[in-house]
């Protein structure tokens, strides 16, 4: 069965354990919220599922379609089909936009796009997600604002198509037409090409455009509840406070 | 004194104090004895080939002049006139084996519609060029400059002399890809008069030594120069970047930037002064140095400095000296991209302002060679 699995996963970094055994299945087309307080683990995690080398799996598995690839560098996992959408991207000088996802895309696809495809799919991409067709040749997130950065890694999301992406508080930075626009691209790849979605918030305010099928609370390093999208919503009234306490 | 006579007794000079001056160990950073004094001098004083003589191509109205068709009178005025063969060992070996001068015009009032292409290839062990630009009065041209250099050269010099007078407008580029054999010094200063602009932007992709020492004087209130420079280093190759904006007038502009990326054991030492007196107030000057080290071995000191005599005026200054940011690698992985052609897209996009700086029409050739240089394949 086709699924992203984590298996009692523990993840260090610097030498501290940060996650401490979590176990999470995440399926193709849903939408798996992870909600948490500040500090309880959910971008280390998300880092540690994309294989950034600072965050060390210490013990655990990440099985993708039944293949493990706990061992597998970043670039292998995203020619796998993971994708994260970074809380902050980095910046990358002196590289276009344009230049940059045509790298990426022929890189993931066995037969290459003519310049002439690429292009026209890339502003198909940009007028869905309502960004101005001069943006692709601005440097890779150099002097983005927070909206623009957001909106750049959806774009990168659409065009690369992932089976799975993990959302890292896509939605902070974004103001309330812009959170719309960006969920409905991201809604747009996980209704056509079945893809599962992880979706770390604080708040409730994307969930009403992205509607969970699965919630997990992370606390501590440690999935302390799981429910459906009512748990969501008694989040919203109740705080993480009340949840933690019980 | 004729003018042939008078050049052959400088050479004559010049030989002299080749032989007299003590071989420079540089002060700053990896000391670095070049072998100057391998050299046989009377095997490379000659004539120089036809086709290692320096090309140049010209917009019309521009006027471009062989030493020995130029009126004495301009030639007393500018040549050897800022650089002077007794200042180093290696000026006095320029000056001992000078064969190919050359002086451009850019009559007043003149706007080149197109660049002045000036290029030169060295096939012979050693090879020494003067160019003398004279931008006359409010004249604005382009200049594309390239050096280079094939495996049986030894020792490449040049001295780049430009005059910008009162509201003239001049970009002075130069592509620098000698072959890692070759010891090449490069010495361009500029004098910027009243409202005039200089602009050097310089890449720098090889040989076994490549020395860029720059100096510009802004003399006249309104003078402005920009110098942005960028070398890009492999194997044992050694650059020596000494760039120098003085400031003689109240009212002077002038701003310094560079960036070298070091590769394998390369090593990179930049000097930049920004110097101004006492009396000339409202001055802006800035200056930057952006160096990127790959190589284990490559090292890099750079070395800023400021020489500033009073408190009106506008300076900065900075350096660093790094490594490529691990989150930038882990972002372009994390696309699908693996680590080292991740590092060669940073790489590019460190270089990619300068190549942006060039005019459109050489930007894709420079940026196709320079890819070529980084490994990058797009």
């Amino acid at each position: 069965m086709k699924k992203l699995e984590i298996i009692d996963l523990h993840v260090e970094v610097n030498g501290t354990e940060i996650i401490k055994g979590v176990t999470l299945t995440f399926l193709p087309g849903k939408v798996h919220a992870l909600m948490g307080p500040n500090g309880s683990g959910k971008s280390t995690l998300a880092n540690a599922i994309m294989g950034h080398p600072k965050y060390k799996i210490t013990k655990g598995r990440i099985m993708l379609d039944g293949k493990d690839i706990t061992k597998e560098k970043a670039n292998v996992r995203a020619k796998e089909g993971i994708f994260l959408s970074f809380q902050y991207p980095a910046e990358i000088t002196g590289v276009t936009i344009s230049n940059f996802l045509r790298t990426a895309v022929n890189n993931k696809r066995e037969k290459k796009l003519s310049i002439i495809d690429f292009h026209n799919l890339l502003k198909e991409k940009m007028a869905e997600l309502k960004m101005d067709p001069s943006f692709n040749k601005r440097y890779l997130n150099a002097g983005f604002s927070g909206g623009e950065k957001k909106r750049a890694e959806i774009l990168q999301l659409a065009m690369l198509e992932p089976k799975y992406a993990l959302l890292d508080e896509t939605d902070s930075g974004l103001d309330i037409d812009s959170i719309k626009i960006v969920a409905e691209g991201i809604e747009k790849v996980r209704k056509q090409k079945a893809m599962g979605i992880i979706l770390i918030t604080h708040y409730q305010r994307i969930l009403e455009y992205l509607t969970p099928d699965e919630v997990s609370i992370l606390y501590k390093g440690k999935i302390i509840q799981q429910g459906g999208k009512e748990l969501a919503k008694k989040i919203e009234s109740e705080g993480f406070e009340g949840i933690i306490k019980k | 004194m004729t003018l042939l006579k008078q050049l052959i007794t400088n050479k004559e000079k010049a030989k002299e104090l080749f032989k007299s001056l003590e071989t420079p160990l540089l002060e700053y950073g990896p000391g670095i004895q070049l072998q100057l004094n391998e050299l046989d001098l009377n095997q490379v004083i000659a004539k120089v080939n036809e086709e290692d003589k320096i090309q140049i191509t010209a917009p019309e109205g521009v006027q471009v002049l062989q030493a020995s068709e130029t009126n004495p009178f301009i030639l007393e005025e500018h040549f050897d006139g800022l650089i002077k063969a007794n200042e180093n060992k290696h000026l006095a070996l320029h000056y001992t084996i000078l064969n190919d001068t050359r002086i451009i015009i850019i009559p007043e009032n003149l706007t080149a519609r197109t660049p002045i292409i000036i290029t030169s290839n060295t096939t012979k062990k050693a090879k020494a060029e003067n160019i003398i630009i004279i931008a006359e009065p409010t004249s604005t041209a382009t200049i594309i400059e390239k050096s280079s250099t094939e495996k049986e050269a030894f020792f490449k010099s040049k001295t780049i002399q430009v005059y910008a007078r009162d509201g003239a407008n001049i970009s002075f580029y130069s592509v620098q890809d000698h072959a890692n054999g070759t010891y090449g010094f490069t010495v361009k200063r500029g004098k910027v008069y009243r409202d005039a602009k200089i602009n050097f932007t310089d890449i720098i992709l090889g040989g076994k030594y490549s020395q860029l020492h720059m100096q510009t004087q802004l003399i006249c209130p309104g003078a402005k120069v920009e110098k942005k420079t960028i070398s890009i280093g492999q194997n044992n190759e050694v650059f020596d970047i000494n760039t120098e904006s003085i400031h003689k007038a109240m009212h002077t502009e002038s701003a310094m930037f560079s960036r070298s990326v070091l590769n394998e054991n390369t090593r990179t030492i930049y000097r930049g002064k920004i110097k101004i007196n006492k009396e000339n107030k409202k001055c802006i000057a800035h200056q930057k140095s952006e160096n990127l080290i790959l190589g284990e071995k490559a090292r890099c000191d750079a070395v800023p400095i400021l020489e500033v005599k009073n408190d009106e005026v506008i300076c900065s200054h900075g350096a660093s000296i790094g490594h490529i940011d691990p989150e930038k690698i882990f972002y372009l992985t994390s696309r699908g991209i693996d680590e080292e052609s991740a590092q060669k897209i940073i790489i590019a996009g460190f270089v990619e302002p300068i190549i942006q700086e060039f005019p459109e029409g050489s930007q894709v050739e420079l940026r196709q060679r320079i890819h070529k240089r980084i490994g990058h394949q797009e």
